[in-house]
């Protein structure tokens, strides 16, 4: 029994000691030349344009979820007239980079765990290495730059889109036109509002392509390891935004 | 010999957890030199190969090209003998995300950054007509049948004109025509190039047509080194066994137990 737990805090510090290693030299990689220019503007659009559809969907749904929520909870004691600036700071600081991330993570993390999973397997990382191309460098780096570049972006287009979707909420769906909904928005916020969540996110787009990537090239045992490596990749960086969503606040509050 | 070989490799050991796949391997290889491997799957044999390029690092013992060992170099030097090598996959692995052209032409734009576009697409045109295969270049690698896979992954290890040339398995599944045509490219490769070449196959009549030296891998040793003649002609009872395709013999109890 304690030799069990202990062989298995030695794995889980041997495989933290390794992923620490790897985002290390993935992090060396990123500031050696040469530049993958070519790899990276392909990522831009796979991971960022591709991902607009999700997040955007995402972020109106959870501003309309959480306008109904407030304005239900408000109206108890005729404050309705505050949901504005609440779902702005909910939204902006927390909502929108954690439940967008974690879209992103199920969407874009998993699809880097299994194509480089696949290329692991099926050797063409062997391949790419025997040409004297550095897979950090071809392959980690230009995912990792596109999901710290895009993701920041899409979350701020979805900070718009959930701020609409409480507005249209008040206004069209419950009937109830709030006047001045975006001037109350606004005048409540104050922009380190909308800095946190640009830093939350961009770290969130750092932990989603170190562990997909890392997952991706770590994979072992064809098809089956492509699987299960996936599916972690998608747990361990929804944890990771999840568990550094907590201490980001901290630091950010 | 006087002067240390091209391709030394000395005791070389490698185990992936209780299975030790690789128990002293021995290779001395001059400069264009045809080396053909042969045995039974799982003898090892690839995951030679993988040492050979400096893929996998070795448990102990070293290999080393051209005085370079492989386990004292750093990531630049590693990327740079490299860059001298082709070497053709078991598995094919092509990138399956690019098309045919773009695999070929990958080695040419990563390491000869000189060449230029037309350059590129002439030598790509000419590595796809040398195996066979000439205008097939725009189509994507799960377009292609597992033979033509293999040799779009052979004409990508020839593109760059390697000095240093690997092939694991690469007429496995290819009709008897093809396989000689390959074979007849590895000697061209030797004859015009200088190339050395280091080819695994389990084809009896290729391996007679493109060896100078025959090793066979037996149990994770490379036994039985010699020129070819006096390889297919020995009565080695293991070789022999190999060579005539028996199906009792010493090496089947190896075979079976893998
Ligand atoms: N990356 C690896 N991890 C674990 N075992 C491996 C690995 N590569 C090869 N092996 C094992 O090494 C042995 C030899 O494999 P291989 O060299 O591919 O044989 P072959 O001679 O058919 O090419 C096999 O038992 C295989 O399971
Ligand atoms: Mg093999």
């Amino acid at each position: 029994m304690l030799s069990a737990i202990g062989s298995r805090v030695l794995a889980f510090t041997e495989s933290a000691g390794k992923f620490s290693l790897f985002t290390a030299r993935a992090l060396t990689a990123l500031v050696r030349p040469p530049y993958e220019w070519r790899e990276t503007m392909k990522q831009l659009e796979r991971i960022g344009v591709a991902s607009f559809p999700v997040v955007a969907v995402t972020c109106l749904f959870t501003g309309m979820v959480f306008t109904l929520q407030t304005y239900d909870g408000f109206a108890r004691f005729q404050a309705e007239s505050y949901v504005p600036g609440i779902l702005g700071v909910a939204l902006l600081r927390e909502l929108a980079p954690v439940i967008g991330g974690l879209m992103m993570a199920g969407r874009v993390g998993s699809a880097m765990a299994a194509e480089l999973g696949t290329m692991r397997v099926t050797r063409q990382i062997d391949a790419m290495e025997v040409m004297a191309t550095d897979p950090l460098q071809y392959l980690v780096v230009p995912r990792m730059l596109a999901t710290i570049l895009m993701l920041p972006l899409l979350i701020a287009m979805g900070d718009l889109i959930g701020i609409w979707g409480g507005w249209y909420l008040i206004s069209v769906v419950l009937d109830a036109p709030l006047p001045g909904f975006f001037d109350r928005v606004f005048d409540f916020l104050e922009p380190f509002d909308f800095w946190s969540g640009m830093i939350k996110s961009l770290f969130f787009g750092f932990v989603i392509a170190t562990v997909g990537c890392y997952k991706g090239l770590t994979t072992r045992g064809g098809a089956e390891g492509v699987g299960t490596n996936t599916t972690n990749a998608v747990v361990y960086a929804s944890l990771g935004i999840l568990v550094s969503d907590f201490f980001l606040t901290r630091l950010l509050t | 010999m006087s002067e240390p070989s091209f391709v030394s490799v000395t005791d070389l050991h490698k185990s992936f957890g209780d299975n030790h796949v690789l128990r002293g391997v021995n290779l001395q290889l001059d400069r264009a030199e045809s080396l053909v491997i042969l045995g039974g799957s799982g003898a090892g044999k690839s995951v030679f190969l993988s040492h050979l390029i400096g893929l996998v690092q070795a448990d102990r013992g070293s290999v080393v090209i051209d005085g370079e060992n492989w386990a004292e170099l750093d990531r630049k030097q590693t990327y740079g003998l490299r860059k001298r090598f082709g070497m053709s996959f078991q598995e094919g692995a092509l990138f399956d995300s690019m098309t045919v052209f773009d695999n070929i032409a990958f080695p040419l734009r990563r390491q000869a950054r000189n060449m230029g576009q037309a350059e590129i697409k002439d030598r790509v045109a000419e590595c796809l007509e040398t195996v066979g295969m000439p205008g097939i270049a725009k189509l994507m690698p799960n377009e292609l049948s597992g033979g033509m896979r293999r040799r779009v992954g052979f004409a990508r290890a020839i593109a760059l004109k390697p000095e240093i040339l690997l092939f694991d398995e690469p007429t496995t599944g290819l009709d008897p025509i093809m396989t000689t045509v390959l074979g007849e490219v590895i000697i061209q490769m030797r004859e015009q190039l200088k190339a050395t070449t280091i080819t695994i196959t389990h084809d009896i009549s290729s391996a007679k047509l493109i060896a100078g030296r025959v090793a066979m891998m037996f149990k994770g040793e490379l036994v039985h080194q010699a020129d070819r003649d006096e390889f297919f002609n020995c009565d080695d009872p293991i070789v022999r066994q190999f060579v005539d395709g028996k199906s009792q013999g010493p090496a089947t109890e190896a075979l079976i137990k893998r």
